[in-house]
């Protein structure tokens, strides 16, 4: 459903020879708008792009950013639902204060600020008010998917432009692979 | 005297069963190796009237005693009084922010305060040149100062009224006896060394907060990155920074958790993943009592990076912080209008930001 | 008898010959502390008044040491050997205190069971040490039976005579071994030597005072007040982190883990390393969780979750055993060298030496 594997390789595969690795972290309203993506038992080993569904956004501890980056990704992206569409009515407001003020102590520290990037997803009130996901999926998608779409490709390739993770965390052990 | 009067009160409260335990500063005397008498300051705990005389205030009392606070065997006390400076209130009206302690369980022993010394080899504490609260604005008790205001605004050595070099043990620099003699190397060894930086780099422990937080923002992201990965090359993860940290009181760290495992143990990269996560931990509740900085045996700057976090909340969202109102985390209003996408960076980035923000270091 | 010195540009000649075979490790003066470190030219040196701050322990007993890495496929799993340097290295700079400390060291790890990692630092340095001229502020060597120029463990000894020269003494057959080769660079001559340093004012003064404390005095009240009072009032303040045992030269306790340090797609592999631990800690002696405890794992871990050293006096006791009982019934020798890093470092300022006094008068008074 979401070309997630073409939207990583499409535009840019040709500039250039490595594949951002990227992990995103996806709330369960969220997840509703791309069924496709959560089956990552295709995607892992298929696609760059690893999916990690929490149940809200603001389950997304900061530690959880600082994991990815040392498990070899080079960028975290992290969607919330938008304001007051929480189904815990206030978790993305905390990943909100949470994520902001982490994103610019990693700034501080070192870590290139185009790796990490929160957004809020397309609105899911239609998914919701029809009670169930199926039927409402294409419908959602169909009005949000394009910019969804769109958002990932550009925070792709604002990732790719920062380039592979640097030695910040020198594993013993190289990486393999690209 | 400010002592005899602190130890009039110490007695009085004792005495009359108001608090079953005094925690202050003592004051001790012991003989060094040069067989000159060395003064030595450090916390007491009293449950007896007759013990208060060790109890002293002066310009070396420079422990936050509010981290006691929050211990299991001090907490079994009914009633507790507490020597603090207007810096370690803060921490204590934290603490009580947090429902870790109750007001009413707590006499406040208020030391009017101009500075105490960190390291006494470079004079006050480099909290006390921005220190706002000299009279503590929260207290039962009051005891007026004994320090000189005038010295605060030149640091030097302090010349000690009992002779000898005039160096107090009780304030551990952590750092080598002798002074140094050859070429001062960074703690990677790598060849990272940063050339541009690195005269700044030596003088860290003695430059002013506001000036730290200035030479970070000149750096370039590469460069902070470097600075950095030496920095916590030299952490050797005693958890003193953690452990003197009043605001630190899980009964389980994240550090210490193995199953699963967070932040690796015995790597820089476990030492990056530490420091980080500790100093997010304290957003916003980090009164920057300096006592991690203090007590780091390896120098490493932890203030700068706990300054920052504070300075970062208060750019981004410019919470009430007190007594009364809800600690920032917890607190959101629905309508507070921020998008939840990119914030703008405050760290001046020429290479990459594209909006330039001119919110320069506040002073 | 013959006399041997070497004066400091000899030794600055000397160094760019070693580096070509050796890793010299030499202190260095650091941003705010100094410490050990393998050194690339003459210059890095640090000529140091004292001992540098972090103790040498790190380069015999390493904070984070790899022994061995797994890698898994499917159900089996393949171990194999780290990558640890072991290269031949000379260790130049070295004290008194620290290389008593390797006595301790080689007590546990290299006596009855033989640690492979330990061992293989320690065949592969050669210590070449330097007598201290001037005590150190917090220093107590000579209470706990360490001399500030003895050269136990040591393979060349140093003593500073002058502005620029050594006087060299050879303790061991490595050491003269290591002469042989490089004698070009020493200067000899028979006779005593005329120029023996005098002792400095303040090493005497160190030296003619009295014992602090006498370390069977010390053992015999601690084999016989485990409980009492005392440890509670002076723990009291103890907050209870790592930077006494981390800095001591002796202390060797050590914990391990298991560490997953590859990406997902490379399979799966991981690190087995032993780490610094200290009785400080909270969790030194927890015993592991059972599985409906917090920070379990299902049925992965079971245990009881006992933990017996509830409270920080016991843990400081247990430091205090450690050092001047329980290593003097297994070892016949205390478990401290006297450089008095702990004292300088303890963020309270927990003076060990006032403890110990403090039992000494203890002994005395009842």
């Amino acid at each position: 459903m979401l070309p997630s594997k073409d939207i990583a390789k499409s535009k840019t595969e040709e500039k250039r020879d490595w594949q951002p690795r990227m992990v995103i972290f996806l709330c369960e309203r969220c997840s509703y708008t791309d069924a496709d993506l959560i089956d990552s038992g295709r995607l892992s080993h298929d696609s760059l792009i690893e999916t990690i569904r929490v149940p809200c956004s603001g389950r997304v501890d900061p530690i959880f950013i600082l994991k990815c980056f040392e498990k070899g990704a080079d960028g975290v992206l992290i969607f919330g639902c938008s304001q007051k569409e929480c189904r815990n009515s206030t978790g993305n407001y905390h990943a909100q204060k949470k994520l902001a003020i982490f994103r610019t102590l990693l700034e501080f520290c070192g870590f290139d600020a185009r790796r990490i990037h929160f957004s809020w997803t397309a609105t899911d009130a239609d998914a919701d008010r029809a009670g169930s996901a199926a039927p409402s999926i294409e419908k959602s998608f169909s009005s949000g998917g394009a910019h969804w779409a769109k958002l990932i490709d550009n925070i792709v390739s604002q990732v790719a432009e920062a380039g592979p993770f640097p030695d910040m965390y020198p594993n013993i052990y190289p990486r393999r692979g690209k | 005297m400010t002592s005899t009067l602190l130890q009039e009160k110490a007695r009085e409260l004792l005495d009359q069963n108001e608090v079953s335990l005094v925690i202050g500063y003592g004051e001790f005397f012991r003989r060094a190796n040069d067989k000159s008498l060395q003064q030595i300051i450090s916390p007491i705990f009293i449950s007896k009237p007759d013990e208060v005389t060790s109890l002293t205030w002066n310009e070396h009392c420079v422990y936050n005693l509010s981290t006691y606070l929050i211990r299991k065997e001090i907490k079994a006390h009914r009633r507790i009084a507490l020597l603090a400076k207007g810096c370690d209130i803060e921490s204590i009206c934290v603490l009580i922010q947090e429902n870790q302690i109750k007001r009413n369980d707590l006499v406040i022993i208020g030391l009017t305060c101009q500075g105490v010394v960190g390291n006494s080899s470079h004079g006050y504490a480099k909290k006390c040149y921005s220190c706002q609260h000299q009279t503590p604005h929260i207290y039962d008790i009051l005891i007026p100062s004994q320090n000189r205001r005038h010295q605060l605004m030149a640091p030097h050595p302090l010349p000690s009224p009992l002779g000898g070099e005039g160096r107090v043990r009780g304030v551990p620099s952590g750092r080598t006896h002798a002074p140094v003699k050859g070429k001062k190397v960074d703690g990677a060894g790598s060849g990272s060394r940063q050339e541009k930086w690195q005269g700044e780099i030596d003088h860290l422990g003695q430059m002013d907060m506001m000036d730290r937080l200035d030479m970070m923002d000149r750096m370039s992201s590469l460069e902070r990155r470097l600075f950095w990965k030496d920095q916590f090359s030299r952490c050797i993860r005693c958890y003193a920074c953690r452990n003197v940290c009043p605001l630190c009181y899980c009964e389980r760290c994240i550090a210490d958790k193995s199953s699963p495992q967070w932040i690796e143990k015995g790597s820089l990269l476990g030492n990056l993943s530490f420091h980080i996560i500790r100093t997010f931990h304290l957003a916003s509740r980090c009164t920057n009592c300096g006592e991690c900085e203090r007590v780091c045996p390896m120098g490493l700057p932890l203030s700068l990076l706990n300054r920052k976090m504070a300075q970062i909340v208060k750019d981004l969202f410019q919470p009430d912080l007190g007594l009364g109102v809800k600690p920032f985390l917890e607190n959101f209003p629905y309508d507070n209008g921020q998008p939840f996408v990119e914030k703008k960076s405050f760290i001046k980035e020429k290479s990459f930001v594209k909006e330039k923000c001119n919110k320069g270091v506040k002073r | 008898m013959t006399t041997r010195s070497i004066s400091r540009n000899s030794l600055k000649e000397l160094i760019p010959n070693l580096l070509t075979a050796f890793h010299i490790v030499a202190p260095v003066s650091g941003e705010s502390v100094s410490f050990f470190k393998r050194i690339f030219s003459y210059e890095e040196i640090g000529w140091l008044d004292c001992h540098t701050a972090k103790p040498l322990k790190e380069f015999f007993l390493p904070p984070s040491d790899d022994i061995f890495q797994f890698h898994q496929q499917g159900k089996k799993i393949f171990l194999a050997e780290p990558m640890n340097n072991h290269a031949p290295r000379i260790i130049l700079g070295a004290r008194p205190c620290d290389a008593a400390a390797l006595t301790v060291l080689d007590r546990v790890f290299s006596k009855k069971g033989i640690d492979v990692l330990y061992t293989a630092l320690r065949d592969n340095t050669l210590m070449i040490g330097r007598s201290c001229r001037k005590p150190g502020r917090d220093c107590f060597c000579t209470s706990v039976g360490i001399s500030p120029n003895e050269s136990q463990n040591m393979d060349i000894m140093l003593t500073d005579i002058g502005e620029d020269q050594f006087l060299v003494n050879l303790v061991s057959p490595k050491g003269e071994d290591f002469y042989s080769y490089f004698s070009s660079f020493f200067q000899e001559r028979e006779g005593l030597a005329g120029d023996e340093p005098a002792q400095t004012k303040e090493m005497a003064v160190y030296l003619k005072q009295e014992r602090i404390f006498d370390i069977r005095v010390i053992k015999e009240w601690l084999d016989t007040h485990f409980e009492y009072p005392f440890w509670a009032d002076m723990a009291a303040k103890c907050i209870g982190c790592g930077a006494c045992t981390f800095l001591c030269p002796t202390c060797h306790c050590f914990d391990f883990t298991d560490e997953s340090i590859a990406h997902r797609d490379s399979g799966y592999q991981g690190l087995r390393r032993r780490i610094w631990d200290s009785c400080s800690f909270g969790h030194f002696t927890q015993t592991s969780i059972s599985g409906s405890g917090p920070g379990s794992v299902g049925e992965l871990a079971s245990g009881s979750g006992h933990q017996r050293r509830t409270t920080q006096d016991r843990r400081f006791r247990q430091r205090i055993m450690h050092k001047f009982k329980y290593f003097v019934d297994l070892f016949q020798r205390v478990a401290c060298v006297g450089c008095g890093r702990c004292r300088s470092v303890c963020p309270v300022g927990i003076d060990l030496v006032e403890v110990l006094e403090t039992i000494h008068d203890l002994f005395y008074q009842y």
